[in-house]
């Protein structure tokens, strides 16, 4: 393999591919970044700790086609601290030769035999295909993600349900705390589908689909997704792919009550500020106090900390009500939604309340409360 | 040098016996002597408890408190002996606590048995400190108790007085002749005078809190130590500028038990720990409290204790959930084979009430848990502590 490219679109690769090396990988091989140059001037450069895999290409000056995997982490290192201009890359037989302005550097190359094949490099068993707009999907993303767990004794809830019916794509999340839902509209080639992601994979996804304006596609195969998306100027792909978690997700449905009594409506922005502000003095696990009515009253009281309560205007049909919540998954929710103003229905201190922005039916925010001593 | 004498330390005689007493008016004279924790009114074991407390009459055998009962009854083999009775001690404390309350707020208990009061803004209402002093013991012998009172200008003579005017006395110590009635005493009168820092002294030359007086404080932090040698000085002088401090609402609460014989079995060790979680849950609910942080405490049979601790995310009020912790924390301890002497349970990071729980959307098994605690609380508050137990605690 032989070939000249730009150090910033060499690096900007780099660290996109870097990001699915973990220190936990089983094999020494997956420490390293695998690079493929072919003759049409692409080289894609990818990554994997079995688990999540993500690949990306460039465009170069190919002179010679081939394969190298290098150590990742000194290769990144290495990148970063080049000044930029053009990079060439030559391997060799053990050793990889990278020089950049008058600087000569030999690296010890790891074995591509042994470097597993990349599951977004195979073209078995297409289950179904999705497609949407990478910015839905992206946004969909930010506001399930939040709310799938960090505890690994329960993995299944570390993911985020994948639930396809027809063209409708549903996605849910929870830490058994909160759940949250999200409808999307997707074309679909197949039929329905059920899966469990793992919230990592997700985020990175989210991450790269930021801000594009292309569109995803989606492939849900055996035992893996893949998900390709195409960049907005050219034929380069990104591509990234992650095992399904194994293990049935909770039947979430039942859990969403249907028709409740008390309902507010509030200034999303303001109340967010609000439990920010009164969230301070709740410490140690304590929760923020909603008093309902017309005038929402929020509070919080940690002993040998301090107290406070702030009030603000709202829309109040029920009766009057106080219900408690963990600040911090009150405004996960809060900020998952979108929209000016924020719907809050619940029907007492001890069941869930729901979170909605006004007026919009494709996001739910399921929030259990915290009961009070 | 005319502070007035404001400061009265109060101290029951004989306290656990006294109380005994009072329980039962036919042990009056006799020499009874409380320890341990044995089962049955025939009390206290042979085995390894300890005197908590012996009346005058049993002291007279030479009997004393932290004696192992073994060597009571061999000194006074025909002693009443009665195992402790906490539940009694503890509403015979309240009711003398009452009794302080009423003269002053300014109380500061030591003890179930003893407490500082700062009399300086009671004067007017109930006259000189001495009057006090004696309205007090008046007021104690109506619950059929005695106590000693030590009246002083600081806390450090106040104590003092009251151990040298034991039992039932009152001693007012002369504000213009503190150094006369100090001076002839022991070193080991001095607060903070054990075993070693007395021999420490008697080395020097130094055998009464007069000889401290006498040396430079110089001479004497050499002897022993900057911070104990400033102590010692200002305390053989008379002077101790600490405050009486009211008594802060319990920073812990717990439960621990010295067993007859070693235990050696890990099984033995895990039903006290239940029943230790089980009676210390139950004090906190007593009390209205709940705890984020959980001690567990060990005692060696070589007498070498060791604590260990976890702070949970959330608060817990129920045995089950103390226990799960004190479990986990004694298998991480334990080495293969043991002897413990001493196990203890406790809680501390304390709040009021009962915990705050997020609750689950996929059910919620600490609510079951407080539930059946709840109703566990009414049944032994209906038909006493050992109504309800933890079905492994069954013999």
């Amino acid at each position: 393999m032989k070939l000249r490219c730009e150090r910033d679109d060499l690096l900007e690769a780099v660290q996109f591919a870097a990001r699915a090396i973990t220190n936990r990988a089983t094999l020494p091989v997956l420490a390293g970044l695998r690079m493929e140059a072919t003759e049409d001037g692409t080289v894609a450069i990818g990554a994997t700790d079995l688990e999540l895999t993500m690949e990306t290409q460039l465009q170069a000056a190919v002179d010679e086609p081939g394969t190298a995997v290098v150590p990742g982490r000194l290769f990144g290192d290495m990148m970063r601290s080049m000044g930029p201009g053009q990079v060439s890359l030559t391997s060799g037989d053990a050793e990889i030769e990278i020089s950049s302005g008058r600087g000569r550097f030999h690296v010890k190359a790891m074995s591509v035999e042994d470097y597993p094949q990349l599951p977004t490099r195979s073209g078995d068993e297409v289950g179904i295909e999705l497609e949407l707009a990478s910015e839905t999907l992206a946004v969909g993303l930010s506001q399930v993600v939040r709310s799938a767990s960090s505890d690994e004794t329960r993995q299944v809830l570390t993911g985020v349900l994948w639930e396809v019916e027809g063209k409708t794509l549903t996605l849910a999340a929870t830490d058994s705390y909160r759940l949250s839902v999200r409808e999307l509209s997707v074309s679909n080639t197949g039929e329905g589908r059920n899966v469990v992601l793992p919230a990592r994979a997700l985020s990175e996804l989210a991450r790269t689909l930021q801000g594009t304006s292309g569109r995803v596609r989606v492939e849900l195969k055996a035992n893996f997704a893949v998900f390709r998306v195409s960049g907005p100027d050219s034929a380069a792909e990104t591509v990234i792919a992650s095992r399904f978690i194994e293990g049935e997700f909770p039947k979430y449905r039942q859990l969403l009550p249907q028709g409740y009594p008390n309902t507010l409506m509030v200034g999303r922005s303001d109340v967010v500020e609000v439990v920010k502000r009164v969230g301070l003095l709740a410490q140690n696990n304590m929760p923020v106090k909603f008093q309902l009515g017309t005038e929402l009253e929020v509070s919080a009281n940690t002993p040998d900390v301090g107290e406070g309560q702030e009030i603000l205007d709202a829309e109040y049909e029920g009766e009057a009500m106080v219900i408690a919540f963990n600040p911090r998954f009150f405004l996960d929710g809060a900020t998952a939604i979108s929209g000016e103003r924020l719907t809050l229905v619940a029907s007492d201190g001890l069941k869930p309340a729901i979170m909605k922005a006004e007026g919009e039916t494709g996001f739910t925010y399921l929030l259990m409360p915290v009961r009070l001593s | 040098m005319t502070e007035p004498a404001t400061i009265l330390h109060v101290d029951m005689d004989a306290f656990y016996a006294s109380v005994e007493i009072v329980k039962d008016h036919s042990l009056r004279g006799k020499p009874v002597i409380v320890g341990g924790h044995g089962a049955g009114a025939t009390g206290a074991g042979g085995g390894r408890g300890v005197v908590t407390s012996a009346s005058y009459e049993a002291r007279f055998f030479g009997v004393s408190a932290a004696m192992p009962l073994i060597t009571a009854r061999r000194l006074c083999p025909h002693g009443v002996f009665l195992p402790n009775d906490p539940h009694a001690y503890s509403d015979y404390s309240e009711r003398i606590r009452t009794v302080f309350s009423s003269i002053t707020p300014l109380v500061e208990p030591l003890s179930l048995d003893e407490a500082f009061l700062d009399v300086a803004g009671a004067v007017k209402l109930f006259g000189p400190p001495a009057q006090i002093g004696r309205l007090i013991k008046e007021r104690i012998a109506g619950l059929g108790l005695s106590c000693s009172v030590g009246i002083a200008t600081n806390k450090f003579l106040a104590k003092l007085a009251s151990t040298q005017c034991k039992p039932a006395g009152l001693l007012q110590v002369p504000s213009e002749g503190v150094a006369e009635w100090l001076h002839p005493l022991p070193v080991t009168a001095l607060w903070g005078v054990g075993g070693r820092t007395a021999e420490t002294l008697h080395r020097l030359g130094l055998r009464t809190v007069g000889d401290v007086a006498s040396i430079s404080r110089r001479t004497l932090e050499r002897a022993v130590g900057d911070a104990l040698g400033a102590h010692l000085h200002a305390l053989a002088l008379g002077r101790d500028d600490r405050a009486v401090v009211p008594s802060e609402p319990a920073k812990s609460v717990g439960a621990e038990e010295t067993f007859e014989a070693d235990l050696d079995c890990t099984e033995h060790v895990l039903r006290e720990l239940l029943r230790l979680s089980d009676r210390t849950a139950s004090r906190l609910r007593d009390k209205g409290l709940c705890g984020r942080t959980v001690t567990l405490k060990l005692r060696w049979s070589n007498f070498q204790t060791v604590t260990r601790s976890r702070t949970l995310p959330e608060e817990v009020d129920t045995a089950a959930e103390i226990y799960e912790v004190v479990r986990a924390l004694f298998e991480k301890l334990v080495p293969e084979r043991f002897r413990i002497r001493l196990l203890g349970v406790s809680l501390t990071t304390l709040s009021v009430g009962a915990p705050t729980r997020q609750t689950s959307l996929f059910g919620d098994p600490s609510n079951r848990l407080r539930l059946a605690s709840g109703a566990v609380d009414e049944l032994r508050g209906r038909f006493g502590p050992e109504a309800v137990r933890p079905a492994t605690l069954l013999d």
